[in-house]
């Protein structure tokens, strides 16, 4: 199979069936994902690390076997059970692991001498643009900030042309802003260069915001596939679902300044919002965050209203969440609302029905 | 054989140095194989490594002249096979001086390498590189001033060896009397304490140079680790 033409994002890319005891926990999973972004979701300890640690080959199952793209990486009724070098499995690690004694540069090149002519994936300079590492390129891993840390570990490990890239929590020491901002590029990265990715997370919104497809991982079982509503809605009726904040991110690009309101308008996806004047200037890109809470249903068009943005959209499906209710509007942007569960049989929302979504401009925050 | 200082200091250091290179590559592989792997026997061998750094080291050149001497097990067959009789030349006093000194390298490589961080080289292999491109470009790279440290140890020690020495290679000026040796003739001759003064002096400047070189390595991979 030629690396540049990834099969049908559904079907199979990796397969995986592995039974793995360490101490009191074991671990027992199958599951099998195509070219798409899937992320890994499930509570510390549920043995997300372990997972991808199997894939990769640092840990061996008792029993199993696991498949990349046709190839056999481990069988335990064969006689197959490849090296980590060989599998072609990328592993960003939740700590990076930059070498201490290399340059950016120098741990960037570090898998070169070992990639055969024509299994390169992706040019050194594409990736280094594409993750703008190129200021970093002279300086040693200790200086770095953490977010230029996994920057570098990420572009390291694409360079290192895997088949698939397995990410543990790459973002979790980081702040959100620079969370949300590197899980952008992520998914730009999985979009441009059509690589799979399989994001472990037990970060509600990330995995809301970026996956494609959700595992649902609890006490070392996959519990759970599909959309991610779907899993996450199951999961979420577990009870065991941590308060988390849902955020919405939304990129657009500056329109206009209104400087006798004080005010700047923004357009995504077509769609007009009017924040806080910011110093932008206009055709500039720009990145918000809007937490789920801050914004509010209605089912009648308001008027005379102070909220600055009034948005008319459609309600597409409504997740319980414990005593939490959200609520995916589409409104050319889709947005993510989160509403107490008493709103819903007021309004009587149901999957379909027009609503409109009131949005003080102070709501926005400004991520880049 | 008339006393010769010079010629004493060049077979020392020949001895050390050629007990340090009979060392380098299987102390490291050792000392790498104690710091990464786990298995059955792992105390024993440990011990045994290390049993030269206690054993009266008269012992140890016994054990060598019974493993290596023309009539010894190994000794013999050197012979037969290839006419070869180690016992009593310089390459004797080599063999013993890298016994004796092995337990001090061995033991500085083992620390260097349980050092260096393991997840490092989990890293390095999910990047592609196999065992032995993980050694040669994480591990030893990260070790490399620990190992430095305590090669000069062990050759220190090596340019000291007397009592394995004399015991497989005998004391013979100008082929097997290394400096320590010659300190020993030297005293037990009426008009000697003056040339043994000369080398006394030079063991002096030599140990205090070994173990002030052997400190600064050492401090080197402190700086290192801390990075």
């Amino acid at each position: 199979m030629q690396a540049h033409q990834p099969p049908n994002s559904r079907e199979p890319v990796l397969g995986v069936r592995a039974f793995l005891r360490l101490g009191a926990f074991s671990l027992d999973i199958g599951f099998s994902i195509g070219a798409r972004f899937t992320a890994l979701f499930g509570p510390s300890g549920c043995g997300k690390t372990t997972t991808l640690k199997v894939i990769a080959g640092l840990l061996r199952p008792e029993r199993g076997h696991i498949r990349l793209n046709g190839r056999c990486l481990f069988d335990s009724e064969r006689d197959c059970d490849l090296p980590p070098e060989q599998r072609g499995v990328g592993l960003v690690f939740q700590d990076a692991r930059l070498f201490p004694h290399m340059t950016v540069e120098e741990n960037l090149r570090f898998a070169f001498k070992y990639i055969r002519q024509g299994q390169q994936r992706f040019d050194f300079d594409e990736v280094v643009r594409a993750l703008q590492l190129q200021p970093l390129l002279t300086r040693k891993p200790r200086s770095l900030s953490g977010g230029e840390t996994q920057r570098v570990a990420i572009g390291r490990m694409l360079l290192a042309a895997p088949d698939i890239l397995l990410l543990d929590e790459p973002m979790a020491a980081l702040d959100i802003p620079t969370r949300l901002h590197l899980l952008t590029e992520l998914r730009d990265i999985h979009e441009r260069f059509r690589l799979p990715m399989l994001y472990v997370s037990h970060d509600l919104a990330t995995v809301l915001n970026i996956a494609d497809e959700v595992l649902l991982m609890q006490k070392g079982r996959i519990t759970g596939q599909g959309a991610p509503e779907t899993v996450l809605a199951d999961y979420i009726s577990t009870g065991l679902l941590a308060t988390e904040t849902v955020r919405n991110i939304i990129h657009g690009h500056v329109v206009r300044h209104d400087d006798a309101l004080g005010t700047t308008t923004i357009r995504a996806n077509g769609i007009e919002l009017v924040l806080p004047r910011v110093q932008r200037a206009p055709e500039q890109a720009i990145k918000l965050e809007l937490p789920a809470s801050e914004i509010i249903l209605a089912t009648v068009q308001p008027q005379q209203i102070s909220a600055r943005n009034v948005l008319r959209g459609t309600v597409r499906n409504i997740l319980q969440i414990g005593n939490r209710t959200l609520v995916r509007v589409d409104a050319g942007l889709m947005l993510t609302v989160e509403i107490v569960e008493a709103t819903v049989q007021a309004l009587n929302l149901k999957e379909g029905c027009d609503v409109f979504m009131i949005i003080k401009a102070t709501a926005f925050r400004l991520l880049n | 054989m008339s006393f010769s200082p010079e010629q004493t200091l060049f077979l020392s250091l020949k001895v050390a140095f050629t007990a340090m290179l009979i060392n380098l590559p299987w102390g490291l592989w050792l000392g790498w194989f104690l710091a990464r792997k786990q298995f059955r026997g792992k105390m024993l061998l440990d011990t045994l490594v290390n049993l030269p750094l206690v054993l009266p080291p008269v012992v140890t050149g016994y054990f060598l002249l019974v493993v290596f001497g023309r009539e010894g097990l190994l000794g013999r067959w050197l012979y037969d096979a290839f006419g070869l009789a180690l016992s009593f030349t310089w390459q004797a006093a080599a063999l013993a001086a890298a016994v004796v000194s092995f337990p001090l390298y061995v033991r500085s490589v083992r620390v260097a390498i349980e050092n260096v961080d393991p997840r490092l080289e989990e890293a390095a292999r999910v990047l592609r590189a196999g065992r032995w491109q993980v050694f040669r470009r994480i591990t030893l790279p990260l070790s490399i001033n620990g190992v430095i440290a305590g090669l000069i140890l062990a050759f220190a020690r090596s340019l000291g060896e007397f009592g394995a020495t004399i015991m497989v290679a005998g004391n013979i000026p100008g082929e097997t009397q290394t400096i320590p040796l010659a300190i020993f003739s030297l005293v037990n001759q009426p008009s000697g304490e003056r040339s043994a003064m000369i080398l006394i002096l030079i063991s002096i400047l030599f140990s205090y140079a070994g173990l002030a070189l052997s400190e600064y390595w050492l401090r080197r991979w402190k700086r290192q680790l801390a990075e």
